[in-house]
């Protein structure tokens, strides 16, 4: 890949992981709060960002759209108009076209694009949002001369290669240029002769003065792509022109320019204060402040003054802190290639300790303990790499619930906890999906309209909490909303009706609940295109199960539905331990494993195959030798390994408990997905395959055993 | 004399061209080389930059190098947006070609002036 290619790479994978999630994410908070100055300032930067970038890196048609959402909120930003709902859908639209423009540019016809530059164009000359009884900004300024521009000095020192990436600083100049007026001082002094130079190489950098009324990182966006390896500062030289009086300014602070030292920006300051009297400054107080020799004080700046100055200060305090690159992006292909290479490693590893053990090698025996250690901490950090917040997801949650309450009538607030819980990267985008859907249902099925929700005491307002947790092991997800519920009633006539259930059974309402999960089943009475074609909630368990999670349901009819599921951390390596049956090995996940015993007790119960009595406890328990048909001859002395999920305590007798291992699973194909009590399998070190125990199955198991022989005790 | 016809943009990926035969030129022309760049569309920094090499060392070879004028606007403002109309003002290289192409440019757009091209 040449490096323009790369670069435009990183700016398609800038604008998929950062612009636009974060267009999105401040259009949605904009739609709830319509007049906060800040949202209007992050959704501005983003356009900002993609129109500038854009069209550095090709995206013609991007940055002209981008051009024309921007200039309706740089309108926004200067108070010309309001945001409203229509202005929020219209750009989240725009927002979903540029996303296509990047992933899929051939899917998009021109016309798309040129009816929505219309759509802006239209709201920009004021289509219902324009505030008519604000006079323009501008003008107002005009007339009372209270309009004020800054003045920066920025000084732009490209890295020698920056040719090569595709990076064309005349663009760079062109946009600083759009920010007000410019007077660019190329230094070429470094230029040598033919014979020495480079032709490709980077051999001039830049003063460039620039009059403004932005702030510091508007200006600083201008160089997003190219600041990280490039010399670059952006000073202000003064806060307080009129505009029109620059080019006095320019020419003042030109000559200085190529003073030998380059100038500082305290002589820049200083030049501009000597001439402040009869070059620039018009305002008494800004003649006095300029005569000072510095900016005037935050204390008599008017609110955009302030507004300006803050930001100032965070771009400087984002410049002190960007002096380290403290994080890199890195092609997730490349995580998923390590974390294999990771799992060879692990087995090879683990053959290693095994042939040291049967050598009985005092030297190989120490360096497999220092490659097992080795192989643990890499795992280790490698499966830590791929851990992603779950946050990253919320923004994608927001949208689904903003299309879909605006589509069905209804207002809802989507309320998200746990934004900072880490999951496996694969999790979370297997997650998705699923997730989406339980959105949807709880839209579509569970919230009521707010006419509705009045005639049900409720207030008009739907709400969904989204919450994420750890959980040893796993993560759990609930989604929780304050609808209508599900009628227990309502779901056994249906699966009756299916033939789900016998008309005279009587399963608790649990079991009942858990129908909805079932193929073909929806209660919805009318089918709709978001949901309720009954071919949703089965595949959410499906998705779930491939995940080696759970999902489940709980509901109050008439007070809301909780949907929750449990996943595990990572898909990848677990800690595992090892037993065997017979000749056959398993691996109990360790996370599940409370302890281990010798089976030296006598069974507790009129059958002895029932429960133990673990310190003044009944624990059931369940042979693995009979749950997997296994014949041969069972050693005399048996063991138990207590295993617990949910608070549930069972133990699972073996023959043998082996040891600690760490386990690379491998997916069973679909062969064996009906096979229950397994979740996977992993290759051991000689060789061999072992399977991994899903113990849920065998806990339920276990459960029903006890509770079956509690009721024929009874009897 | 040497003579360059520049026609199409002259960006990046022509700049190892361009150079090549500047220095091809330098050795085999006699005293003078003349840019004609009335065909040519976009220019970036790498251009400008070979032109301000080729200036020097054409001098410092008792060599001359021009600018056929008039320059097309288009090249005119991409100069001066590049931000060497500045520079080459304040450059003390007494035969800077940009700058006498510009005082050229500059000539020829005064009242009284005539539009001969000025090869000298």
């Amino acid at each position: 890949m040449t490096n323009s290619l790369k670069a435009r790479q990183i700016f398609i994978e800038e604008a998929r992981d950062e612009l636009l999630p974060e267009l999105e994410n401040a259009l949605l908070e904009l739609g709830a709060n319509p007049v906060d100055q800040d949202l209007i300032n992050r959704t501005f930067r983003a356009l900002h960002t993609l129109k500038g970038s854009g069209a550095m890196f090709g995206f013609d048609r991007l940055a002209e759209l981008a051009h024309e959402v921007e200039t309706v909120f740089d309108n926004v930003r200067d108070g010309h108009y309001r945001v409203d709902t229509a202005l929020v859908e219209l750009t989240l639209t725009a927002k979903d076209q540029f996303q296509l423009l990047i992933d899929d540019p051939d899917s998009i016809t021109d016309s798309t694009i040129d009816e929505l530059v219309r759509a802006f164009r239209e709201t920009g000359i004021g289509q219902g949002t324009e505030i008519g009884d604000v006079p323009d900004r501008d003008e107002a300024d005009k007339e009372t001369g209270s309009m004020v521009w800054s003045v920066f000095h920025i000084r732009f020192k490209p890295r020698p290669g920056i040719f090569s990436n595709g990076t064309n600083p005349l663009f760079l100049l062109d946009e600083l240029n759009g920010l007000g007026e410019t007077r660019v001082i190329a230094h070429t002094v470094q230029i040598p002769l033919l014979s020495a130079m480079e032709p490709e190489t980077c051999y001039v950098w830049w003063d460039i003065l620039l009059a403004t009324d932005k702030d510091g990182n508007a200006i600083r966006d201008v160089f997003i792509f190219v600041e990280d390896d490039s010399e670059l500062s952006i000073e202000m030289v003064t806060d307080y022109i009129q505009p029109g009086l620059e080019t006095a300014v320019f020419e003042r602070l030109t000559p200085v320019l190529f003073e030998d030292p380059p100038p500082g920006i305290e002589r820049l300051r200083q030049i501009f204060s000597e001439t402040a009297p009869s070059a620039a400054i018009s305002a008494e107080g800004g003649k006095a402040d300029a005569e000072k020799g510095a900016a005037r004080p935050l204390a008599n700046r008017s609110g955009k003054d302030r507004r300006a100055g803050d930001d100032r200060r965070s771009g400087k305090d984002r410049r002190s802190s960007a002096g380290t690159i403290s994080s890199m992006r890195v092609q997730s292909a490349k995580l998923d290639q390590l974390v294999n290479l990771v799992g060879e490693l692990v087995i090879a590893q683990t053959r290693l300790t095994r042939l040291a053990d049967e050598k009985e090698d005092l030297t190989l025996l120490e360096i497999a303990e220092v490659i097992e250690r080795l192989s643990n901490d890499l795992r280790e950090n490698t499966l830590d790499i791929r851990m992603l917040p779950i946050g990253a997801s919320f923004g994608k949650f927001k949208r689904v619930v903003w299309d879909l309450s605006t589509q069905r009538g209804k207002s809802v607030e989507l309320v998200t906890e746990g934004a900072s819980t880490e999951l496996d990267k694969t999790v979370i985008e297997r997650l998705d999906d699923p997730l989406v859907h339980i959105l949807r249902n709880s839209i579509d099925h569970g919230i009521e309209t707010p006419d509705e929700r009045a005639r049900a005491g409720k207030p008009p307002q739907g709400r969904i909490v989204f919450s994420a947790e750890h959980s040893g092991g796993h993560v759990i997800i609930t989604i929780t909303d304050d609808g209508r519920g599900i009628d227990p009633e309502t779901i056994k006539a249906k699966a009756i009706e299916k033939g789900l259930l016998g008309p005279d059974a009587s399963p608790d309402k649990k079991d009942l609940l858990n129908l909805v999960f079932e193929p073909g089943f929806s209660t919805a009475r009318q089918v709709s295109d978001i949901s309720g074609r009954g071919v949703g909630m089965d595949v959410v368990k499906q998705n779930i199960t491939a995940l080696r999670g759970k999902v489940s349901v709980t509901s109050e009819k008439g007070q809301g539905t909780s949907i929750k599921i449990n996943i595990p951390l990572t898909l990848a390596i677990i800690d595992g331990l090892e037993v065997r049956i017979g000749r056959q090995h398993y691996i109990v996940p360790l996370p599940v494993v409370s302890e281990c015993l010798e089976m030296d007790q006598r069974p507790t119960g009129s059958n002895e195959n029932r429960f133990i009595n673990l310190r003044d406890r009944l624990v059931p328990f369940l042979r693995l030798r009979e749950w997997f048909s296994i014949t041969e001859e069972k050693p005399d002395k048996e063991q138990l390994v207590i295993v617990s999920a949910e608070k549930n305590q069972v133990g699972l007798v073996v023959d043998e408990v082996i040891g600690l291992q760490q386990t690379v699973i491998k997916n069973l194909g679909d062969a064996y997905k009906d096979i229950q009590g397994v979740s996977g399998a992993t290759i051991q070190g000689d060789g061999s395959i072992a399977l991994i125990l899903d113990v849920e199955p065998l806990i339920h198991k276990a459960e029903n055993n006890l509770h079956n022989a509690k009721q024929g005790d009874k009897h | 004399m040497g003579e360059i016809i520049l026609h199409g943009d002259c960006l990046v990926n022509r700049a190892g061209e361009l150079h090549k035969l500047l220095l091809h030129l330098l050795s085999e022309s006699d005293e003078q080389v003349e840019i004609d760049m009335s065909s040519t569309g976009r220019c970036d920094t790498t251009f400008f930059q070979i032109l301000c090499s080729a200036c020097r060392t054409y001098s410092q070879n008792k060599k001359r190098i021009v600018l056929r004028t008039p320059l097309p606007p288009s090249v005119v403002a991409q100069f001066r947006k590049a931000g060497f109309e500045e520079a080459c003002a304040a450059c003390d290289h007494r035969a800077c070609l940009l700058k006498e192409a510009l005082c050229n440019m500059d000539e020829m757009h005064s009242p009284g002036t005539s539009d001969k091209i000025t090869t000298s």
